[in-house]
């Protein structure tokens, strides 16, 4: 990603939590991720102050006492969290739930791939793209780290 | 980007637009683009009833003005809009323009490289990202 | 002279002329009295006369009008007879009364619906005739609430049910009688609508339970497709995991693995993928007849090559189509499904260096009979039948990787369009499959029709 916060996913299978660990280590994503279990343990890292700030949050929506909906309903209407950009990435591919994804102003929707190697290729996808992609930060960013990310990708600028 | 649906360019200046217009030309993408030349015109695009939804807006934010973020304001509050995600094109990454910007919800904020290769590349990256990710689907 | 004094003179005096003279005044007024009777008594002939003439033309006239009354009496006890006749032959009982209410006349059906026995009946009694009806009511009151306000207005017209303590129901009609301009009474009728009052009561009832029993179809249908989508994916995603932790397992320690090893995480692998078209399968074969697509025209001559390029056989195999085909009126994923399966197996269980497959149709103007043949290794004729069950495979699933499902969805949806499928085959000289499809009135017009070929 364009800066080294970490990643929050939000996440209740943990083979699939694996698989997008594993697919960051193949890709070489340095971001550190952050696998929370369900809604509320997400909820609950974000409004822990001494937490780092995520630069992104990968949202399952099927999860059990918080589900993908209503934790995007509680990070939408917070003004602290509301600016981190969240992709769901998820198996439903029901419409209305592309749909309410949306309307509660998701920057992505991905369908969790079955195979492992296109998983992979959707995370690279995802992170070209929110390398491109500016990321609102509070702090100062490091200048360094945008260079490197950009030679990462084979971007001259 | 699902090539059933139009795209939106909301590009004030003609040069962006035409710019714009070229690389996603030259990636095979621009069939089905409508331009509309600013953000009132947009708006209007958009509110009118038998005119097709976007699947996607790329809203052109150049320095002057507030225009831009108005534009987007107005649509992220109008319920029979507020779904169409928006990326932002600018120049320049100000950093209270990128704030403010995600404050509205954009699903991305892109600078512009001058370099026209490199603009095409940032084009295909928004292609293959837009392509991968499912979009609501609007009344047909 | 008189000539009855004459002759009285003649006879007296010898001759007219002999009398006394002085007896002549006399004589005179003796001659003119006899002629004054001989006048009144003509006067009186005559007015006799008269009288009897006029007797006669009255008497005439008499006869002529007892004969016109008698007549018109005639008339009349027809006019009556065939009134009464009417009365007597029509479905309702009708009663009149007078304004008063006093009875004043009914037909045998009035009595016969009311059950009034003929004594009570011959009493002209109207008071026990009044009780002996209401008894029989369920609501005697309302009843004749009814009728006192109908007495108070004459003119109206009623139409009402009368609801009976032994379950008849009488329909009532009553009207005032209009003679001239004048009414005079009022006419009651009734008639019994007791089997159409139950027939439309058992009508409403079986509609209702139509409602609810179609109600209760749709719930169930809902259950059935929320199961079925939360089965096949639900069931699905530990599949997921399984597989990619297996093929993460080859990639990190394959190397390091025996032969065994890696040939049972291959096993693994492959199980993996058959559950995955199990759950597939029994997904499908649950939403056959349960989902209904739209029927649209379907050309068999694009959609055949279609499949076939689908299945991509290995190019030993050579698929032909043997004749034109139809166009078809039907769901096209059902038809692609059908045809797919019955090739699909032609091709994975060839076992011909050379293998053959064609597909073909004749028609009747009943329906048309496609077949796939293979020269493939033949079906022994005693599992002819086996091979449509659910699940059945002829082989290890080892051998051929087969789910069991395919033929059973073949049959299936051949038999929800009305037709039928059925092998013809022995072991060792391949296997044709036969299917029916009933033609339908939607199926555009087919210009080729062969007559039927003998199967």
């Amino acid at each position: 990603m364009r800066d080294s916060r970490p990643v929050l996913l939000a996440e209740d299978d943990s083979i699939d939590a694996m698989t997008v660990r594993r697919a960051f280590r193949d890709l070489k994503v340095t971001n550190p991720l952050v696998h929370a279990i369900n809604g509320e343990e997400a909820l609950a890292y974000l409004k822990e102050k001494t937490n780092d700030r995520p630069c992104l949050i990968l949202l399952d929506l099927n999860m059990p006492k918080m589900n993908g909906i209503e934790f995007l309903t509680a990070v939408k209407t917070d003004p602290a969290f509301k600016k981190i950009p969240v992709v769901v990435l998820t198996t439903s591919s029901e419409q209305r739930d592309v749909v309410e994804s949306f309307r509660l102003s998701v920057a992505g929707y991905i369908i969790k791939p079955v195979d492992y190697r296109n998983f992979v290729e959707a995370m690279r996808t995802i992170n070209m793209y929110w390398t491109l992609s500016e990321l609102p930060d509070e702090k100062a960013e490091d200048p360094n780290a945008h260079n490197q990310t950009l030679v990462a990708c084979g971007r001259s600028s | 980007m699902p090539t059933t649906k139009p795209l939106l360019l909301v590009a004030d200046r003609p040069e962006d637009a035409l710019t714009i217009r070229r690389a996603l030309g030259d990636l095979g993408m621009a069939e089905r683009m409508v331009h509309t030349p600013g953000t009132e015109h947009a708006l209007a695009y958009l509110r009118c009833v038998t005119n097709e939804k976007p699947a996607l807006i790329l809203l052109d934010l150049n320095a002057a003005g507030t225009a831009g973020i108005e534009f987007l304001r107005a649509v992220k509050s109008d319920p029979s809009l507020g779904a169409i995600p928006v990326v932002v094109l600018s120049d320049s990454p100000q950093r209270q323009d990128v704030i403010q910007s995600f404050d509205l919800n954009v699903a991305g904020y892109i600078v512009k490289p001058t370099d026209y290769a490199a603009l095409v590349e940032a084009m295909r990256i928004i292609q293959d990202y837009w392509s991968l990710s499912y979009l609501p689907a609007g009344p047909r | 002279m008189n000539k009855l004094l004459l002759r009285q003179m003649e006879k007296f005096f010898g001759s007219g002329n002999s009398a006394p003279k002085e007896l002549a005044p006399l004589f005179q007024a003796i001659g003119e009295a006899y002629d004054g009777f001989d006048a009144d008594r003509r006067l009186i002939e005559r007015s006799l006369d008269i009288s009897s003439e006029e007797l006669t033309q009255i008497n005439q006239r008499l006869r002529k009008e007892v004969g016109e009354r008698r007549q018109a009496e005639e008339k009349l006890q027809n006019s009556v007879s065939l009134l009464t006749a009417t009365l007597e032959s029509t479905a309702d009982g009708i009663l009149v009364v007078d304004r008063q209410g006093t009875v004043k006349g009914f037909n045998q059906q009035f009595a016969k619906l009311w059950r009034i026995p003929a004594a009570l009946l011959a009493t002209g009694d109207d008071h026990q005739l009044l009780s002996f009806v209401l008894d029989q009511l369920v609501d005697g009151q309302g009843f004749l609430d009814r009728v006192q306000q109908l007495y108070r207005e004459p003119t109206v017209e009623s139409n009402d049910l009368i609801s009976f303590k032994d379950g008849r129901v009488l329909e009532r009609y009553s009207k005032p009688q209009v003679l001239g301009r004048e009414i005079i009474g009022r006419v009651w009728s009734f008639r019994d609508v007791t089997e159409r009052v139950q027939a439309q009561e058992k009508q409403t009832r079986l509609l209702r339970e139509l409602e609810q029993t179609s109600q209760r179809l749709e719930r169930v249908n809902q259950e059935l497709k929320d199961f079925a989508h939360v089965v096949s994916h639900d069931l699905k995603a530990p599949l997921r995991g399984i597989k990619t932790l297996a093929e993460w397992i080859v990639t990190d320690c394959g190397d390091q693995l025996p032969e065994e090893g890696r040939e049972q995480l291959r096993l693994l692998l492959c199980r993996v993928e058959r559950m995955h078209n199990l759950i597939d399968g029994i997904l499908q074969y649950s939403r056959l007849g349960r989902i209904q697509e739209d029927k649209t025209p379907v050309d068999l001559n694009a959609l055949v090559p279609e499949i076939v390029d689908l299945l991509a056989a290995p190019p030993a195999i050579t698929i032909t189509i043997s004749e034109e085909l139809p166009v078809l009126h039907c769901e096209r994923t059902r038809i692609t499904q059908v045809f797919q399966n019955l090739l699909s197996n032609a091709i994975k269980f060839m076992d011909k260096p050379a293998g053959r497959i064609t597909v073909g149709c004749t028609g009747t103007e009943e329906a048309w009979t496609f077949h796939v043949a293979d020269n493939g290794p033949g079906i022994d004729e005693k599992y002819h039948e086996k091979i449509f069950q659910l699940f059945q495979t002829l082989s290890a699933r080892d051998q051929y990787e087969s789910t069991g499902i395919g033929l059973t969805l073949v049959k299936k949806i051949v038999e929800l369009y009305g037709g039928r499928v059925w092998v013809q085959s022995r072991l060792g000289e391949g296997s044709t499959f036969y299917f029916t499809l009933p033609r339908t009135q939607g199926e555009p017009h087919h210009e080729r029709l062969q007559t039927s070929v003998a199967c």
